[in-house]
């Protein structure tokens, strides 16, 4: 089961170990899917796109949900998990990571407060309807104050409002400040590119949508509801559009570099060509993106049933979301399989099990689908069956 | 009536955790923790720099070894080999000191020297190197044998030429 | 009334928020430094002459017996550069070259030298400008070390390091480098490396010494860096670097 590390050529001796493992993809792909989940949420809230309502206190729980797990795989390939809350005692503010925990909690706070305030009517509807042990778990979740009369509830709209103003910029520095750990780090010719930022944003946003159509459509299948078709073609579109500018930054980037073709080129070349070829070359810019940028052009622009255009838009969207894992696989495993050298590769495969293996990562991933499902036995995700079916 | 309680509520709960916080933070960062000099790169616990400059020092250089071994030394000083220290070939005076019957630090193999003056061609020109131990010796003018040592025509610690 | 307390809150809030920052953040160096620290300045250089390593691998021996560096890491090592007649650059280091090297059984060698490679304890070190905990920085005397004690084990630290100076030790589970044997510097003594390097390719002193051989070969001599491009500004010093070395 252990894999057996390939080099070839010259490598640093203390290089030869790829340190950010598995782990480290999956954490900005989770804080990726926040960002995303967030900016849906926002649309409805903030931009007033109501064919979005169906999924607008979804999305927003989603966001949530991501983010609860988003630090998760940190404390799994931390050296000292222990000591993680270091980062906001003694932040070193040069340091691009050093920002993360209050830039995290910040956000945290943001979404907390703004799922509180859009579901304080259902938290009160509930605790009056409830008894026993639920009754108390409702009344502890509104903060004791049963308040929902005409007035409060307006000014609730009216800070939902202000939070989720608020939450757009925190989502987009949230995800390219995670761009930014890595396109700051001038030592590594893979990551350094002021691009990073960017494109970190336009794919989290990508896979945010990618990853809500999916869900959003399974849920339904297993409620055994009808989808919401506006809905989903509304975000079809988006998912089009965000993913325009998305693949363009990335290949403009793969552009850059293979036209100024400065030192490091050749041993990113041999990256790409020998390491990333598969996750790379076929997956990231192949195979995952040109299919859903002509197919969703299609989706959006055409006319066809709703059965083939939810059929071919739930393809694309799972592409999509394979595509962004290539990417942060490619990012954060590429840049660490050539040496500072520049004189050769290294290769990394991660393990199953273990601490940074394959199953916690699974994990990892499926924990915050359970929180998404036992907020749903506490507070309901999805409007009741007759505000959907008008769609 | 007045419709804020429930946001008043809120708001102390938050400031209740933050504060939470700032007060756990006070208690778990070191005494020592601050910027010394500036806070690009000094920023951090003071005390470490006392603790790291504690550490033993194995490597104590050739005036321990002289304390015991005087004959050696002079010889060695008398030597081509002056240059190098004690502790290149023997290994760390700590060890030696914990364990004075350890001799495993003395090896007069072909290896040993060889580690040093075999011939390769990342050496510098100027260094002596033997690539052909048999023309080597014959060149000096001796008698080759097989599995002959440096050390049957040289001093290991005070080699002449 | 509603608006008026919500401005207290927000007033209050924003106190609460501002006040902690400010107290935790920017008053924490003046209550809690250590002022008699002092300034700091880069005291000690390091000067490695290429043409005179013979490979021997003494210096890693040594260091790693010092400072008990675990296998298959390192906190110096050195790397053989051989350039063939056709233009190949062939370049290797195994065990970090401290077992010594064997000699090449090709023809054509253009030339061929060892590099020892180690920290370079630069003057702007973007090691330490990346850690996010202040667990590592540079010591008053300019040298570069890493707290064990309050290090969290990310590894930013190892990505920022264009020298590839830094691993994480697997029994501390910490960020771990050449400190240049800070603690035998401290006591008059030079860095493990310098002390069993047979031929003097390694040499350690003060800047600022007229009397220092490293103090008058940094004035007088003219040496290199590795990777100047990245403004890191080494302090770790070089004779004859080739083209080929990064």
């Amino acid at each position: 089961m252990l894999h057996e590390i390939v080099t070839q050529g010259f490598l640093f001796p203390n290089e030869i170990e790829v340190l950010w493992s598995l782990m480290i993809v999956l954490y900005p792909y989770i804080t990726g899917l926040v960002a995303g989940a967030f900016i849906v949420s926002s649309l409805y809230h903030v931009f007033g796109k109501e064919e979005l309502k169906p999924v607008a206190k979804f999305s927003l729980v989603a966001a949530f949900a991501f983010l609860m797990f988003a630090c998760t795989p940190l404390l799994f390939h931390l050296g000292h998990p222990e000591r993680a809350f270091n980062i906001m005692f003694t932040p070193h503010f040069y340091s691009a990571m050093s920002g993360f925990g209050y830039i995290y909690s910040f956000y945290l706070i943001v979404v907390l407060l703004e799922i509180w305030f859009v579901f304080r009517p259902d938290i009160i509807a509930r605790a009056k309807s409830s008894t026993g042990i639920m009754k108390a778990l409702y009344w502890v979740l509104a903060l004791g104050s049963m308040d929902d009369s005409e007035e409060a509830l307006h000014i609730d709209h009216k800070i939902t409002l202000v939070l989720a103003a608020i939450g757009i910029p925190s989502a987009c520095t949230l995800h390219g400040y995670v761009g930014f750990l890595f396109g700051s780090l001038k030592s590594n010719p893979w990551w350094s590119t002021p691009l990073m930022p960017v494109i970190f944003l336009m794919s989290a946003i990508v896979s945010g949508i990618a990853i809500l159509i999916v869900s959003y459509y399974i849920v339904m299948v297993i409620k055994k509801q009808p989808v919401d078709n506006k809905c989903l073609k509304s975000m079809y579109d988006f998912l089009w559009g965000f993913f325009i500018i998305d693949l363009t930054l990335e290949l403009l980037n793969e552009l850059a570099s293979i036209y100024a073709q400065t030192q490091s080129y050749s041993i990113i070349a041999q990256l790409t060509e020998h390491r990333l070829q598969f996750s790379y070359e076929i997956l990231q810019l192949g195979i995952c993106s040109a299919i859903p940028l002509v197919v969703l052009g299609f989706v959006s622009l055409k006319t066809m049933s709703d059965t083939l255009r939810n059929r071919l838009g739930l393809i694309c969207s799972a592409l999509i979301l394979i595509q962004v894992l290539a990417m942060r696989w490619n990012v954060v495993v590429g840049g660490q399989l050539f040496s500072k050298s520049l004189r050769g590769l290294t290769s990394y495969m991660p393990t199953f099990l273990g601490r940074e293996g394959i199953l916690v990562a699974v994990i990892l991933f499926t924990m915050p689908f359970v929180v998404m499902y036992v907020f749903n036995l506490i507070l309901p995700l999805f409007e009741n069956k007759g505000d959907e079916a008008q769609g | 009536m007045n419709h804020t309680s429930h946001i008043i509520r809120f708001a102390v709960v938050l400031v209740a955790v933050i504060a939470g916080f700032f007060i756990l933070r006070g208690f778990l960062v070191p005494d020592s923790f601050g910027v010394q000099g500036d806070y690009k790169y000094g920023y951090h616990r003071g005390a470490s720099d006392a603790e790291q400059a504690a550490l033993p020092a194995l490597y104590t250089g050739s005036k321990k070894c002289a304390q015991c071994h005087a004959a050696e030394t002079a010889e060695w000083q008398a030597g081509k080999h002056a240059g190098v220290e004690c502790e290149t070939c023997h290994g760390n005076w700590q060890a030696h000191n914990n364990n004075t019957k350890d001799k495993a630090g003395k090896d007069s193999s072909i290896e040993a020297c060889l580690l040093c003056h075999g011939e390769v061609e990342a050496r510098p020109a100027d260094f002596p190197q033997i690539a052909d131990m048999k023309k080597h010796v014959e060149d000096g003018g001796g008698a080759y044998e097989k599995g002959m040592l440096c050390v049957a025509c040289h001093s290991a610690h005070s080699p002449q030429q | 009334m509603v608006t008026s307390r919500r401005d207290f809150l927000k007033q209050a809030g924003w106190t609460v928020l501002g006040g902690g920052l400010m107290a935790s953040f920017v008053e924490l160096p003046a209550s809690k430094a250590h002022a008699s620290s002092g300034d700091r300045t880069h005291l000690y250089a390091y000067v490695v002459d290429t043409h005179k390593c013979i490979g021997c691998g003494k210096c890693g021996e040594a260091c790693r017996a010092e400072n008990k560096v675990p296998d298959e890491f390192y906190r110096t090592w050195i790397e053989r550069y051989t350039i063939y007649a056709d233009g190949h650059v062939d370049v290797d280091s195994p065990h970090g070259g401290e077992k010594g090297a064997t000699p090449i059984k090709k023809a054509h060698i253009d030339r061929s030298f060892f590099v020892p490679k180690l920290c370079n304890h630069c003057k702007e070190p973007n090691c330490v400008q990346v850690c996010p905990v202040g667990a590592t920085y540079v010591s008053r005397q300019g040298v570069v070390l890493v707290d064990e004690k309050h290090c969290v084990g990310c590894g930013y630290c190892i990505q920022a390091c264009p020298y590839g100076a830094r691993f994480i030790n697997p029994k501390t589970h910490v960020a771990d480098k050449c400190t240049w044997c800070y603690h035998r510097v401290l006591k008059g003594l030079k860095p493990a490396c310098v002390t069993v390097c047979p031929v003097g390719a390694r040499q350690f002193g003060k800047v600022n010494d007229p009397n220092d051989p490293v103090g008058k070969l940094i004035k007088e001599a003219r040496l290199q860096v590795l990777k100047p491009e990245m403004g890191n500004q080494p302090m770790v010093f070089y004779n004859g670097l080739d083209k080929e070395v990064r």
